[in-house]
């Protein structure tokens, strides 16, 4: 769902709930994400310098709040900080997608 | 694999699952130049392209609404229920298609009989004689190519995530639309073997509901009337609010979008003749994904 920075730890959230401090860094997990996932990585989105999200568990953005929810849309949710300029750009990052389909 | 260097801002955002831009060799300034000038041109010419398309054929964007905006409108006149399909006939299985204007707006009403709704994840095959009608139903993301928003598939969900305030959930073969952020519905079709999907929604109780996207397309819905579920296309580009006002003429209570323009979808009729009412997509999706139904 998502990988927050700990300092020099990474902490891996799942869908289901769990998770794990891990002992790399943010960007050593970004790079694994990079190099192991391909193209399917690009449901994931660097936040700044201590996020990283899965796009497709996100539930609310608000940007004059600096709140992003994520949610498993089970009835869990996780409620991260940003900053404004981030999320203004998340949120414009979301809705410049364009649709493969014929709308 | 130590990362010295991770040279992002608080402010930045980066899509992954793409390499990281490397330093610039001193030795590769002249290439470098070389192809960031044909990415701009390529990018001019695919803006221009895309612009006239968008033009023409008014490609919707966003498939992440954040800001749908508030019901806004009441019907005035709802009318008197009468039931738009012929129900005399009550073994066979077919679709009953029905040309109608409403407000200047030409329709295509289809009307199932006989027969059960599902979801289907595929292209459905033509030769398949038990599906009397099927259409696309939830877009697809153009970032991964899987399914837009929450979508269960005979109990096993394929998609999580909010996309869009209306859902459409076929339970026990009873199909319920509405509007909502969140629906038990998803955790009843998960439980029950059922089904579930999320669209634009057009229509809440009897009221309009306002979309982002402005432009003009061919418009298809799934409605609730009284006690028909009926899907409505109109024959011609039109706005989503004009198409709204026009469900809500016809007496639809509640309507969420399918999936729009020329997607691929057909029918049965009584004597079993197949229409195509638009042919398949070049190049199909991995998750195109339909409501149809099929006979019991």
């Amino acid at each position: 769902m998502y990988v927050s920075s700990e300092g020099n730890y990474s902490n891996v959230v799942t869908s289901d709930g769990r998770s794990r401090l891990v002992t790399y860094q943010l960007g050593q997990v970004e790079d694994a994400i990079n190099d192991q996932l391909g193209d399917e990585g690009m449901t994931f989105l660097r936040l700044g310098r201590s996020l990283i999200i899965n796009t497709e568990y996100i539930y609310l953005v608000d940007v004059t709040k600096q709140v992003l929810i994520l949610s498993d849309f089970h009835g869990s949710f996780h409620e991260l900080s940003a900053s404004k300029e981030v999320l203004a750009k998340l949120k414009a990052y979301i809705e410049s997608i364009e649709r493969t389909n014929h709308d | 694999m130590i990362r010295l260097d991770d040279n992002i801002q608080d402010d930045e955002l980066r899509v992954l699952g793409k390499p990281s831009p490397e330093e610039p060799k001193k030795k590769g300034f002249k290439w470098y130049y070389a192809v960031a000038i044909l990415l701009i041109i390529s990018g001019v010419i695919f803006a221009a392209v895309r612009l006239f398309d968008i033009r023409r054929n008014e490609i919707v964007p966003d498939f992440y609404e954040t800001e749908l905006s508030d019901t806004i409108a009441m019907s005035e006149t709802i009318p008197v229920m009468e039931k738009l399909g012929n129900y005399k006939d009550s073994s066979k299985a077919y679709t009953e298609h029905i040309e109608m204007t409403v407000n200047d707006i030409p329709l295509d009403i289809y009307i199932p009989h006989n027969a059960k709704p599902r979801l289907f994840i595929g292209t459905p095959d033509l030769n398949d004689k038990n599906v009397i009608f099927t259409t696309q139903a939830a877009d697809i993301r153009a970032d991964n190519g899987k399914i837009n928003g929450a979508f269960v598939l005979a109990g096993e969900p394929k998609a999580w995530g909010l996309s869009k305030k209306g859902y459409c959930g076929i339970i026990d073969g009873k199909i319920t639309i509405g509007v909502a952020a969140n629906s038990p519905l998803f955790e009843e079709a998960t439980e029950t073997g059922g089904y579930f999907f999320r669209q634009y929604p057009l229509v809440d109780n009897g009221k309009l509901v306002e979309n982002e996207p402005k432009g003009k397309s061919i418009r298809k819905a799934i409605c609730q009337r009284g006690e028909e579920i009926v899907v409505v296309m109109t024959s011609e580009p039109e706005s989503f609010h004009d198409f709204s006002q026009a469900l809500i003429d016809l007496g639809a209570s509640n309507a969420v979008y399918l999936v729009g323009s020329a997607s691929y979808g057909y029918f049965r009729d009584k004597f079993d003749q197949l229409s195509i009412i638009y042919n398949k997509q070049r190049g199909g999706q991995k998750y195109e994904n339909h409501i149809q139904w099929v006979k019991e």
